[in-house]
């Protein structure tokens, strides 16, 4: 099977990660323990577009605003519409980010990073690693929430209490 | 805009093989021969591409080897394509059949006549059309193989899949949720094939029940 192949057979784990992760923002505060990677901030910033599985009819709705827990937003989720991408907004300690994040290939687009104060005279590969050192810390971060989702969705516990509490807050708006 | 300055937008890749045990000899010659260069000294070509120091879009010479930045490789691939409105080569080429017919006193022009009128045309045109520049940051982790590429359509990704895989003779592998997911459960000592067993969520049918 191709990449491409491949990619388009599940596509469905980016969008439903992203779902998952919505919830998760809203119903845990946007506080996400990461283990060995420590804690993070996580919330939806304004802007989400979602689309309807159906290939007949495919239909996109792209929800902006400042508060993401828009009530068509939440809707368009019982009417069979994935998340396709997300803003978002990462918050580690100090340091913050925000970015948009893809579901097909979980691409970051228009990623702003903490700003980094230089010095005159720094070395100029000082910026360089700063920055790398920041970009792989939001891509870390990223595929960290990913490896919490995946082993959700394969844990005993995913019928019983995880996917109650997703419709949950789909249908109420609720918490869990 | 890219990696160092400015927003970043990129797709990743992870690079399938080993990094030759010669690399820091190897690279140089490679990166070198697969430097940009300048559709000015390319006669008769619309489009260029190549490497360029991460920093400086304007170097493709690379005097010293700054883009072996421990434990990264950072280079930038820069492409350059001109483009002759299709507008303008046709009223050019009508232009010069004209011209050519009066010339010679013929009131019709061969297929391949004006093909080569066409042909000439074009590449008059092409000397004096100014390049459009694209400039895409990358960085290889040579520790980890990771790759950031700094764009993400899929045309322009394949296309520098290739060209990476010609320079350095090593094959990028994207990084996409299935693949993610699978490395996921193979770090946390699980079955890779678990991922298999994700099902698409059904929200619509769960909400009738």
């Amino acid at each position: 099977m191709s990449v491409l192949d491949e990619v388009r057979e599940h596509t469905f784990l980016g969008k439903d990660f992203l779902v998952w992760l919505w919830c998760k923002s809203e119903t845990l505060d946007g506080l996400f323990d990461l283990g060995d990677e420590g804690e993070v901030e996580l919330w939806f910033e304004g802007k989400i577009t979602l689309q309807s599985d159906s290939e007949r009819s495919a239909q996109t709705i792209t929800c902006t605003g400042e508060n993401a827990r828009i009530r068509e937003a939440r809707f368009a989720l019982r009417e069979a519409k994935k998340v396709t991408s997300a803003r978002l907004h990462l918050k580690e300690g100090r340091d913050e980010w925000s970015f948009d994040l893809d579901s097909m290939w979980m691409n970051f687009h228009s990623l702003k990073m903490p700003k980094i104060l230089q010095e005159k005279g720094e070395d100029p590969d000082a910026l360089f690693y700063q920055r790398m050192f920041l970009l792989e810390k939001a891509v870390a971060f990223m595929d960290a929430l990913f490896s919490r989702y995946l082993e959700a969705r394969v844990s005993p516990t995913w019928q019983t209490e995880e996917l109650p509490a997703l419709m949950n807050w789909i249908h109420e708006g609720v918490l869990p | 805009m890219g990696f160092i300055q400015g927003v970043a937008t990129f797709s990743r890749y992870r690079v399938d093989g080993t990094l030759p045990g010669d690399y820091i000899e190897e690279f140089p010659k490679r990166i070198l021969r697969y430097g940009f260069r300048n559709l000015d000294d390319l006669p008769g070509e619309e489009r260029s591409v190549g490497w360029v120091r991460i920093l400086d879009m304007f170097d493709p010479a690379f005097k010293a080897m700054e883009y072996f930045k421990d434990p990264y490789l950072a280079l930038s691939w820069r492409v350059d394509t001109k483009k002759i409105p299709k507008e303008a080569l046709t009223q050019y080429c009508r232009k010069e059949e004209n011209e050519v017919k009066e010339r010679e006193g013929i009131e019709y022009l061969a297929k391949l006549r004006r093909e080569e009128i066409r042909e000439a045309v074009r590449s008059r045109l092409l000397k004096r059309a100014i390049p459009q520049s694209g400039v895409y940051d990358m960085v290889w982790s040579l520790q980890t193989n990771a790759v950031l590429f700094g764009a993400t359509s899929n045309k322009l990704c394949d296309e520098f899949a290739e060209f990476f895989r010609k320079t350095f003779e090593l094959f990028l592998v994207p990084v996409y949720p299935y693949a993610l997911a699978r490395r996921a459960f193979e770090l946390s000592g699980k079955d890779q094939d678990l991922v298999d067993d994700v099902q698409p969520l059904f929200l619509e049918e769960e909400a009738l029940r």
